[in-house]
């Protein structure tokens, strides 16, 4: 019989806290292979959330036991997801029932012991060493992204060199040549954390070339091929963008979108697959879809101007970015999608209060 | 301004009622009157497509039921004309993000501005179509000529009469061919009406063209060739009050049709 395991997210407040939580309880004890029991509160979970929580455990071998909540919401998409609400009285049962050692275990798995040394080193990477910000909290509260970014902020000041940090392995690829490169250039795939635990994620920001090393992909978009469909703007490089760390969580997305379904997500959306008409993908952060994108993409929702949307194919019937809309030219309002096997990817950004779409460099040969 | 609100139904899928929404809305804004199209499909929306208006849309009737937004500026204006407006449904939502009242009162408050409102109702008789009837003065009960059709129209009739409110209901008889009514293999519109005894207040006839406008995005009532188009205008006067004359199906197209109708004529005159 598969033990209980509880893991208890009562201090976190937010979705990417409480992945952040789990994910921590797996790295850190041996949670794997055990009926999961999370102590959530009051904290109001909605289906794709619980649905991310539900897989990411099952991904880590285990199985989902139980919720214990005292949200009205949460115990009702419990019941329809036929997943057990259980009662405060019956954790503290399973928690005595399991064994001492497991509690040590458990406390361990929610103190910041064994990543802590990691944020330090990827600060370090960037600023130079820094040592105090990384001590200043001793709790797993350190992991809160709004902490995480004052720290950063206010390191930022002190460093005159930082060269930009770009959001995503495919941005990287595409800035300028000249730009003086960096020893402290940091590389953040936002799209693969997910995937990763955090030793990987660690190598990978040691392992990660200079720009010199990488002059064959210095020019990802050409700057002045405007796509005229949508609109047609001047478009002024940017010159040394302000350091963003991107700690977003991202929700990857392995299916066809059909019409009618939707996604939506607290940070960044890869899509791995085709977008039809009437489906509807929103998230506070950039939306990557590896296919065709035949329908309505909403990124940065909460205002984040300088959120993107890529696809292979870009067939939108409409682009949002943060307050920004565009709209699909009436002549080529075709209601179905239009599926061939050339694919020329596009990405979508605000440039002067509007969306333009930027093709990507086709080198002559 | 008190306008009229006009159901369109049918209780079959697949018989027209979306693209005769869109005919006799854009014939209605054509003649000068000022009409808004609902669709309340929630969750398969259409609408938007037969228009052509399916890039416009950002807000639905349920964001604006559900206060995201205020009714008008859920309206989509037409792109030709600027009599017509739409209020599309959502797409990601299902029926039961609506309900009878909430829909009632959105007809109420757009009878104001409006001198029809067209609902285009959903297929089948459950929630979609008991929201789409509530707040209708009229309704046109759209059917082709086939068994299945004029029985699921004729339960269609039955649920409107019980319901009170709806004190005039008219047929639409859709997709009619004059070649098959000719050999018998279709029933003739004097059939149906009869069957359905109900009040007739048009006669499409079945038209190719119907597919390309669909999928251009353009109603055919735009199309001064389409005898379609023609007959859904017709409609559109009968529904103002004006009395007009069926139109004759069977009316030649083709140079040699007419000798044959020319000569054919001579020889039942002698």
């Amino acid at each position: 019989m598969n033990e209980n395991f509880v893991i208890d997210l009562t201090p976190c407040l937010t979705t990417p806290e409480m992945i952040n939580g789990i994910s921590n309880a797996f790295n850190t004890s041996d949670a794997k292979g055990k009926q999961i029991v999370l102590k959530l509160k009051d904290f109001q979970l909605s289906q794709s959330q619980m649905l991310s929580i539900k897989s990411l455990i099952i991904s880590y071998g285990s199985t989902l036991y139980g919720i214990e909540t005292t949200s009205l919401i949460t115990k009702q998409l419990c019941e329809n997801m036929s997943i057990q609400v259980i009662t405060p009285d019956e954790v503290d049962k399973i928690s005595k029932s399991i064994e001492e050692e497991n509690k040590v275990v458990e406390e361990e798995a929610l103190t910041p012991v064994e990543t802590a040394p990691i944020i330090d080193k990827s600060l370090d990477v960037i600023y130079g060493k820094q040592e105090e910000n990384s001590e200043a909290a001793g709790e797993f509260q350190l992991f809160q992204g709004n902490d995480f970014k004052e720290i950063i902020e206010d390191v930022k000041p002190a460093e005159k060199t930082v060269s930009e940090v770009q959001e995503e392995i495919k941005e990287e690829a595409v800035s300028p040549v000249e730009q003086t490169a960096s020893p402290e250039e940091e590389k953040e795939n936002a799209e693969e954390l997910e995937e990763k635990t955090e030793e990987e994620k660690e190598e990978e920001i040691i392992e990660i070339p200079d720009e010199d090393d990488m002059p064959t992909y210095t020019k990802g978009y050409d700057e002045n091929e405007n796509d005229e469909t949508i609109e047609e703007i001047s478009y002024k490089p940017p010159t040394n963008e302000p350091v963003k760390l991107d700690n977003m969580q991202t929700l990857y997305v392995h299916q066809t979108l059909r019409s009618g379904q939707t996604v939506e997500f607290d940070g960044h959306v890869v899509i791995i697959g085709d977008c039809h008409p009437g489906s509807e993908i929103k998230a506070t952060g950039d939306i990557t879809i590896w296919g065709v994108l035949g329908s309505i993409a909403h990124a940065g929702i909460r205002g984040d101007r300088s959120a993107k949307i890529r696809a292979l194919k870009m067939n939108a019937v409409q682009l949002r970015i943060a307050d920004c809309y565009s709209r699909r030219p009436d002549g080529t309002n075709i209601p179905y999608i239009i599926k061939s096997s050339t694919f020329t990817p596009e990405e979508a950004r605000i440039v002067d209060n509007g969306i333009v779409l930027y093709k990507t460099y086709q080198k002559e040969d | 301004m008190a306008g009229t609100t006009i159901v369109i139904t049918s209780g079959k899928g697949g018989v027209g009622k979306t693209t005769t929404s869109a005919n006799i809305g854009t014939a209605l804004a054509r003649s000068g009157m000022k009409v808004v199209l609902i669709d309340t499909d929630i969750g398969l929306r259409n609408l938007d497509l037969l228009l052509g208006l399916e890039n416009r849309i950002v807000y639905t009737i349920v964001d604006v039921v559900e206060e995201r937004c205020k009714l008008k500026q859920a309206l989509v204006k037409d792109k030709k004309n600027p009599n017509l407006c739409l209020l599309a449904a959502a797409q990601t939502r299902d029926k039961s993000a609506l309900n009878a009242d909430q829909l009632k009162d959105i007809c109420d408050k757009l009878k104001e501005d409006f001198d029809y409102v067209l609902i285009d109702c959903p297929a089948g008789i459950e929630q979609g179509f008991q929201n789409a009837i509530a707040g209708a003065d009229r309704a046109i009960i759209v059917t082709t000529p086939e068994m299945s059709a004029i029985r699921d129209a004729d339960r269609i009739i039955g649920l409107l009469e019980a319901k009170e409110g709806i004190d005039d209901y008219k047929l639409l008889i859709n997709r009619v061919r004059p070649n098959m009514i000719k050999t018998n293999d279709m029933m003739s519109v004097d059939d149906v009406v009869e069957i359905l005894s109900c009040e007739l207040i048009g006669i499409i006839p079945e038209d190719t063209g119907i597919i390309t406008s669909t999928n251009k995005g353009e109603p055919i009532v735009n199309d001064e060739k389409s005898l379609a188009g023609k007959a859904y205008l017709n409609v559109a006067k009968r529904i103002q009050g004006e009395n007009v004359e069926f139109l004759d199906l069977d009316e030649p197209k083709t140079l040699i049709d007419k000798i044959k109708k020319f000569f054919a004529n001579l020889k039942a005159k002698a």
